[in-house]
């Protein structure tokens, strides 16, 4: 199973770093808008300029590639080092680190294009904008009917997943209804695709660029790009509805575990292959109109680094990026300052998050007796089970044939702490999966326990001890 | 037709949109009959606030150069009262560019041959 999520997480992080690098790098930069988030500009083709950014551009290209080749090689030895210790949160470092790092040398190209535009002479006239009426409002991709089906085929999912767990709907060989893991599962799927349809519809309204004087080329180029967005929303979509909603019913209904994690791979990789054609498509559409590009609206100096956009005259919240896909905040106005504020928190929050996760993987439980109670301990959670309600005590030397289903508390694969569902029962589990073994404890109450320490001999030891005391 | 805004002039943004819209119907850029924008979503591609936009469609309402009505938002008119008089704000901002051309050392025959050039091919 470990394998399967470091294939996940392979196929989110490679593709996105050299997608990345593909968007951010001109290799010619004298076929693009933009070199670095800097306006391209008549001024940039005289011969000695042009050696100039020549040089800036293929020293930062190669800092970037050779960053992507280093996360590259870094991530297919994670793929292979199957007992690395605290893998899932080097995984997870290792995509935050990597997605930051690649965007460095393009911070550096952007200000080394500034310092150059401005060693030029070259001054922006400040607070200019383009609108081309004919434009306005008119130039729509994404139809409403090309969404409804996807969505609605989401909804029916969640339903069936509902009627599932409610045991309406009977499913064969499945340990899992009641537990509304599928519910969840796929509520959560679905709301996926709700957020895609939303960003989708907000990009499909952004503002129309002016590339030229002649309304026609404003209309057929803002046309081909919104097109080719909507296209790959639809995709995403699609990817989203079919392959996460129903393979997670699958797992429902088939009770294997291999089969969701296959298909939230199969979805990552639609996912990626629609970026990446999107991503084709879109510098093939900028190569066809760039000799077409007249109308030069220099706004370089509201990107800060090129990347966030910071106009307090914009009343605008949603503007479209300059570097990557989709659109950006304008962090000047009023909504984009609490955004803002509420992405670099979430930010904070997931960092938190991944070493506490580490802190989990690392810190191995303990197990044992002590004042008349069976205490299970690790970092901040501690499980007291007092040997007198003790009824009934089982060891159990292979755990592999129990199917431990997460209602909620964690589950890796060297620890399952809080509550699931084991063949169909409700437990409490406190133990290391990978050793093995487990002592099963049965309360006089009724309530089960799934419990064991950070050694098979620790284990057994705790039920020799118990077993005499009972 | 394509509307440049500089935030940063002395005209206030609803005289520049008036201003350009005037320019454009001149030119013929925009003809007799055509759709413009609705306020909303001029105001929200430029990033400005509805009621500037409203202010120079109901400049341009009143001044006779759209017609408005509920149904189908702004258009051009089809037709423009010709008055055939210079309003007197028109008649004292030329005595300030023939002032200032005339100061700068402008011969009179190269303005005439400007406003030639700006008549001939705008009518």
């Amino acid at each position: 199973m470990d394998a399967f999520l470091g294939i996940i997480m392979f196929i989110c992080l490679v593709p996105t770093i050299w997608i990345t690098y593909s968007l951010l790098y001109p290799r010619k930069w004298r076929e693009k808008k933009l070199i670095f988030g800097v306006t391209n500009r008549k001024e940039f083709t005289e011969p000695e300029v042009s050696e100039r950014i020549d040089t800036i551009t293929d020293k930062n290209n190669k800092a970037a590639y050779r960053l992507n080749v280093v996360f590259t090689v870094i991530s297919v030895l994670l793929l292979f080092l199957g007992t690395l210790p605290m893998r899932t949160f080097i995984w997870v470092m290792l995509v935050f680190i990597a997605i930051f790092a690649v965007s460095v040398p393009y911070i550096y190209g952007n200000k080394e294009m500034k310092s150059l535009k401005k060693s030029l002479g070259i001054i922006a006239e400040k607070g200019i904008s383009y609108t081309d009426l004919k434009t306005v409002g008119t130039v729509r991709a994404l139809k409403p009917g090309s969404v409804i089906l996807p969505n609605i085929a989401g909804v029916l999912t969640v339903i069936i997943a509902l009627l599932a767990d409610l045991k309406i709907i009977k499913t064969s060989g499945s340990t899992a209804a009641g537990t509304f893991l599928a519910t969840s599962v796929c509520g959560s799927i679905f709301l996926v695709g709700i957020m895609i349809t939303v960003i989708g519809f907000v990009m499909d309204r952004i503002k129309s660029e002016v590339i030229s004087t002649d309304s026609d080329i404003n209309a057929n180029y803002n046309r081909a790009k919104k097109k080719n967005m909507a296209k790959m929303f639809v995709l995403m979509l699609w990817a989203n509805t079919i392959f996460g909603c129903t393979l997670s019913l699958l797992e429902i209904l088939s009770g294997s575990g291999i089969i969701m994690i296959a298909g939230i791979g199969l979805y990552m990789i639609l996912v990626m292959g629609a970026l990446a054609i999107f991503v084709h498509t879109d510098q093939s559409i900028e190569k066809i109109y760039h000799k077409d590009m007249t109308v030069i609206q220099d706004d370089d100096d509201l990107w800060i680094a090129g990347m966030f956009y910071y106009n307090p005259s914009d009343k605008r919240l949603n503007v479209e990026k300059r570097a990557g896909v989709g659109s950006t905040i304008n962090m000047a106005h009023p909504a984009g300052k609490v955004i803002g504020f509420l992405a670099a928190l979430s930010i904070v929050f997931s960092i938190l998050v991944v070493i506490w996760v580490g802190m989990l993987e690392s810190t191995p439980i303990s197990l044992r007796v002590s004042d008349g109670n069976v205490i299970c301990h690790q970092l901040r959670d501690e499980y007291v089970i007092p040997v007198s309600d003790i009824e009934s005590v089982e060891y159990i030397e292979d755990i592999r044939g129990l199917r431990f289903i997460r209602t909620n508390g964690t589950g890796m694969e060297t620890l399952l702490k809080g509550n699931f569902s084991v063949e169909g029962e409700a437990c409490k589990v406190f133990l290391a999966p990978d050793k093995m073994v487990a002592i099963k404890i049965v309360t006089s109450s009724g309530k089960i326990y799934y419990i064991s320490s950070a050694t098979p001999s620790e284990t057994s030891s705790v039920y020799a001890q118990l077993n005499e005391a009972l | 037709m394509i509307i440049r805004i500089n935030e940063l002039s002395d005209i206030p943004i609803y005289m520049q949109i008036r201003n350009q819209i005037v320019m454009g119907i001149s030119s013929g850029e925009l003809e007799g009959g055509e759709q413009l924008p609705t306020v909303r979503a001029l105001a929200m591609e430029m990033g400005i606030n509805t009621m500037t936009v409203s202010k120079a469609y109901q400049l341009l309402k009143t001044e006779g150069y759209i017609m408005t009505d509920r149904k189908n938002g702004a258009r051009i008119r089809t037709s423009i009262k010709q008055q055939g008089i210079i309003s007197d704000s028109n008649k004292t901002e030329l005595k300030r560019i023939v002032s200032e051309c005339r100061l700068s050392g402008v011969s009179k025959a190269d303005l005439l041959n400007l406003i030639d050039e700006f008549y001939g091919t705008e009518s």
